[in-house]
């Protein structure tokens, strides 16, 4: 009889722990073949629908969340806008830091409905980069988007919202 | 060489005198006593911690304990019941029982037997120390979800996670131990369908045992790397999910589930059996059921959090695949049955709790059904029934089995009969104490009442009292079980066993003499 010998068993744990972390890139992975988690895996624009608007006109309805709302005063200029593919709109979210200290935020976006959220193209956008906050003062933050001609007609509305995370653990009320 | 050898065989080859026995030694027997002291010390513990609970959940408003406190009990009591309590405990019948079933003269990896034990005394203290440290201890739920276990944990984590290292160290290197003396060491003659339910149940159990322990052990890493090394695995700042915590713990979590249950069917397969007296109906479908749990425990996980926002697909896929699991646990339900069924049962201590398992486990097995429905569960998530719902197939699922597996076997292991008329209080003061306890959980979750709250709403209180009058009966109860096993085994106490000790029970470890002497099957027996 063969027999089994624990080494080559101890192969299932290690390669088990590596799998562990694999979940990680997978789940992402996972989300940009399905459009879950409204992540914004974008199609991007091709060169020849660059200025060409077209196609239908899509609502978006614009979004922000901050835990305490108290400290933080953070609102779009625009609840809603009407996009269409190669229109670009700018527009802005305004952002107030009532602290006695400098904070530096990220802010992280979720377009909903899932599915469609890669139709939804950010030429510009505050969640980029980090963004530092002077104390009791207010910042617009920059954001232009369009529709991407890719989107399919049944398409007719879109969600876009912003989570304003504190990026440093020090200073501050997230 | 060949003369030590001899040498060897002529004088009694006995344990080591004194603490150094304990220490040194690679005996499974001894490892498996120690593995079971561990436990009961944990339940002892981990029923201490209960018992702050219901003390303070008694009636409504803060009465005993601040609600941080409160949350590192309830923390606490879940951690050292699952990785602490129920785990070593069938780690420990694992090693009493798998090399007496097959016909092996020990476990195939003694040393690393030795080390897999003696690793958890000290997982263990350190987890408990945490209670006395800056801040306290992990008061975040056994489930630790980040971001609340990350940044906003105590700074006490880190020692959390460093003991839920070693405790995953431990029983990966058990499992590959149970792996590798089930493959290399039956006796001739034993194939595979032919080993004893408890052995298959635990083989499978410790394949579930090195695929997601690894897993957990991955994501306490990453909660480390998050805590410490500037990672953002959980930190949505950093870019980050949050969410990805709770999958990637559930991918070890629920398997986990089944590591906590496998072993008890395939106790209570034997205990039914032998006091039905008639073979277990439906071995080979026993076999299949086993399997099939074990491999549907890996495509479930979403269920336990239906509520995250995922899509409808994901919904239903997660609920079909959860109800799946009903079918072979079923079928295991209706052999035990079956196997009762014209039987010439007689209700020793040990069938009572296998019975009570059968019954009771069903209720808890029902339960979670109804958890499985994804719209159902919207209104359930997070309350007390869902606590209703794991308590019991915990404790009189997967307890009540140890504590059977205990009575069952314990005039094999030292010789004597415990006291049955003890045994019999214990049970039904257990039996009925766990029902007062648990089965009220039910209408306060149905009812809206949350998990893990200190104080609550008016309207529970009536269920709540008794609730935590259940659970004084229940936990105290349990020192009718200390006593009777104190008093059978260094007491000395209660008549000879025989060497079948039962009305003809079957398997191997009721071929060898009562108490088992150290070693056993030095000559591999013959298979008929």
């Amino acid at each position: 009889m063969k027999k089994m010998s624990p080494w080559k068993l101890a192969i299932i744990p290690l390669l088990m722990f590596g799998f562990g972390f694999a979940l990680v890139p997978l789940y992402d992975v996972f989300c940009d073949i399905t459009g879950l988690n409204g992540k914004n895996f974008q199609v991007g624009l091709t060169a020849d629908e660059n200025g060409l608007v077209q196609g239908q006109v899509v609502t978006l309805q614009l979004l922000a969340d901050a835990e305490s709302r108290d400290v933080w005063d953070f609102k779009p200029e625009k609840n809603k806008l009407e996009i269409q593919a190669g229109k670009f709109i700018t527009t802005y979210y305004e952002i107030h830091n009532s602290q006695d200290h400098a904070v530096t935020i990220q802010a992280v976006p979720s377009v909903a409905p899932g599915k469609w959220s890669q139709y939804l193209v950010k030429i510009e956008c505050f969640c980029f980069t980090q963004q530092v906050i002077e104390p009791h003062s207010s910042v617009k933050l920059p954001l232009q988007v369009t529709l991407s001609a890719k989107a399919p007609a049944d398409v007719n509305h879109l969600s876009l919202s912003y989570r304003i995370y504190q990026s440093e653990t020090l200073g501050g009320t997230f | 060489m060949s003369h030590d050898a001899a040498l060897d065989h002529d004088h009694h080859h006995g344990p080591d005198k004194g603490i150094m026995r304990w220490i040194y030694t690679t005996n499974h027997k001894d490892i498996g006593t120690m593995y079971l002291l561990l436990a009961l010390v944990a339940l002892l513990v981990g029923g201490s911690m209960a018992f702050v609970i219901r003390a303070e959940l008694f009636q409504p408003g803060l009465q005993l304990v601040e609600p941080n406190f409160f949350n590192q009990m309830t923390t606490m009591h879940g951690l050292i019941m699952v990785f602490g309590a129920i785990m070593p405990a069938f780690v420990g019948l694992a090693n009493w029982l798998v090399p007496m079933m097959i016909g092996a003269p020990d476990m195939a990896l003694p040393r690393i037997n030795n080390w897999s034990f003696w690793l958890l005394p000290f997982a263990f203290t350190m987890l408990f120390c945490t209670l006395f440290m800056d801040g306290g201890g992990p008061n975040f739920g056994w489930t630790f979800y980040a971001p609340l276990s990350t940044t906003y944990a105590p700074p006490s984590v880190t020692f959390f996670i460093f003991s839920v290292h070693i405790m995953g160290i431990s029983s990966i290197m058990g499992a590959v131990n149970v792996i590798v003396t089930i493959f290399n060491m039956r006796a001739p003659g034993m194939t595979y369908m032919k080993m004893p339910l408890f052995v298959w149940t635990w083989l499978i159990t410790a394949f579930l045992l090195i695929a997601v322990m690894p897993v957990l052990a991955g994501v306490v890493t990453m909660m480390l790397m998050d805590i410490h090394f500037g990672t953002s695995f959980f930190n949505a700042a950093g870019g980050g999910d949050p969410v990805m915590f709770q999958h990637v713990f559930w991918f070890f979590g629920h398997p986990e589930v089944y590591i906590m249950i496998l072993p008890a069917f395939g106790i209570v397969s034997h205990i039914i059996s032998t006091f039905s007296r008639k073979p277990l109906f439906g071995y080979t479908s026993m076999v299949w059921a086993t399997s099939s749990i074990a491999v549907l425990s890996f495509i479930v996980w979403a269920h336990h959090m239906f509520t995250v926002g995922m899509p409808l697909v994901g919904e239903l896929f997660f609920m079909y695949s959860t109800m799946l699991i009903a079918v072979p646990t079923g079928v295991k339900v209706f052999n035990w049955v079956t196997t009762m069924f014209r039987g010439s049962m007689s209700f020793e201590t040990p069938m009572l709790f296998a019975i009570a398992f059968v019954v009771l486990f069903t209720i808890g097995g029902l339960s979670g059904l109804m958890l499985a429905i994804a719209p159902a569960d919207f209104q359930y998530h997070d309350t007390y029934f869902v606590v209703a719902h794991f308590h019991y197939v915990l404790v009189p699922g997967a307890l009540f089995s140890i504590m059977a597996a205990v009575y069952y076997w314990l005039p094999k292991w030292c010789g004597r009969m415990y006291h049955e008329g003890l045994g019999k209080l214990h049970f039904w003061l257990s039996f009925v104490g766990v029902n007062i306890t648990f089965f009220p959980m039910h209408f306060v979750g149905l009812a809206g009442m949350p998990r893990r709250i200190p104080d609550y709403a008016l309207q529970f209180a009536d269920f709540n009292a008794i609730v935590s009058v259940g659970a004084f009966i229940f936990g105290l109860s349990q020192l009718i079980f200390v006593y009777n096993i104190y008093r059978t085994t260094i007491g000395g106490k209660g008549e000879k066993a025989t060497d079948k000790v039962w009305d003809e029970p079957t398997g191997l470890e009721w071929e060898i003499p009562s108490p088992a002497p150290y070693h056993t099957f030095q000559e591999p027996p013959v298979i008929k």
